[in-house]
């Protein structure tokens, strides 16, 4: 909390960002992994 | 206002640390060691191409995403052990451990994660025999390698280079579920392959390599001893690179292509041979032909297996 609150204003913008980006990525590669999940059950079934 | 409609300039000429502003996903990416995905997913999907068995497109696609997230697991495995050398290497320094954008530890579980999530995926979509080799071929990176023979031994690369000639005999495995006699020579292509490839980009990097304590050929025995054993695995690389034509395995146009390529390959190391050299052996033009026989080294593997490739389906359509 400490941290947050002594960010500066560009760090805060920049730290704003990275979430996004993460995220974006994190669900992108779970889509990823559903797919190939919804498709091996369905080629193997 | 102004000072808020300036962040963004402001923000992208800033240097943010990490540790206050979080990791991007690139950081991540990079982990995996994106360049050695691509040659290993390539030589594993030649693997696949050429063998006789059946995937369909979408295990087949699975089957490539494993050796893919494998190959960056073991990177990443890499790359949290070797933080200590990656950090006073010139050529690593900026890497994402040692340049203080992702903690150590964190690295270390998303390698070891990513290596049990590829492997299990792997077994489902295709057989335990695919899943098996990719879990030895990780293991044989990160621990065989990574951990003992790199700081060990000058054969460092020599026997190391077995981890990544593994992907096409995974890709044979994943699509016929057995294993014989061509990817076991596509494994000792990439495997003959990896010494005077790596040789010759330590040859110009080799204070780095010093500097780090790593005993790679040319800190121990010299650059006039590296120059030698560059030449003579050429030549191992070229008889190797010939057994699918002796063999039968292959056609009149792989064994031109080996056979051009090869000879290119000997004619580089001839000429990192007699580049002008001091008595030690060290370059006196800048290791120009070391420079040119790494970047040659890597279009080799590529065209060879592109010529395999394309081999293998003139076959197919000649009957």
């Amino acid at each position: 909390m400490d941290t947050q609150n002594s960010l500066t204003q560009p760090e805060l913008v920049e730290k704003q960002r990275r979430q996004k980006d993460r995220l974006k990525a994190m669900i992108g590669f779970m889509v990823l992994i559903a797919g190939v999940m919804y498709g091996l059950t369905f080629t193997h079934l | 206002m102004s000072e808020t409609t300036a962040q963004p300039a402001v923000s992208a000429r800033v240097r943010f640390k990490a540790d206050r502003v979080g990791t991007t996903a690139k950081d991540w990416v990079q982990l995996l060691k994106p360049r050695v995905i691509s040659l290993v997913v390539f030589t594993g999907a030649a693997g696949m191409i050429m063998a006789p068995g059946h995937l369909s497109l979408f295990e087949a696609a699975v089957a490539i995403l494993c050796i893919c997230l494998a190959s960056g697991a073991a990177g990443a495995i890499n790359m949290w052990y070797d933080r200590d050398i990656d950090a006073v290497m010139q050529r690593t320094i900026t890497r994402p451990i040692p340049g203080g954008r992702i903690p150590e530890q964190e690295a270390l579980a998303y390698g070891i994660g990513l290596s049990c999530f590829s492997v299990c995926l792997m077994w489902m979509a295709t057989n335990a025999l695919a899943a098996g080799i990719l879990a030895f071929s990780i293991f044989f990176y990160a621990v065989i390698y990574t951990m003992w023979l790199k700081r060990s031994t000058p054969q460092n690369i020599v026997i190391g280079g077995a981890a990544g000639a593994f992907p096409p005999m995974i890709g044979w495995a994943a699509a016929t579920g057995h294993m014989t006699v061509l990817p076991v020579v596509m494994f000792g292509i990439v495997f003959f392959w990896t010494p005077p490839h790596f040789w010759s980009l330590s040859l110009y990097a080799c204070k780095d390599y010093g500097r780090a304590g790593i005993p790679m050929l040319p800190v121990v025995k010299g650059a006039r001893h590296t120059r030698w054993n560059i030449f003579v695995y050429t030549l191992v690389l070229l008889a190797i690179s010939l057994i699918p034509s002796v063999m039968h395995l292959s056609g009149w146009l792989y064994t031109a292509t080996a056979l051009v390529l090869g000879l290119g390959f000997v004619a580089c190391a001839v000429r990192v041979l007699r580049e002008p050299q001091d008595e030690n052996g060290v370059s006196l033009a800048g290791d120009k032909a070391a420079r040119i026989s790494f970047r040659f080294s890597l279009a080799y593997l590529f065209l060879l297996f592109c010529g395999l490739l394309a081999d293998h389906m003139l076959q197919g359509w000649i009957g």
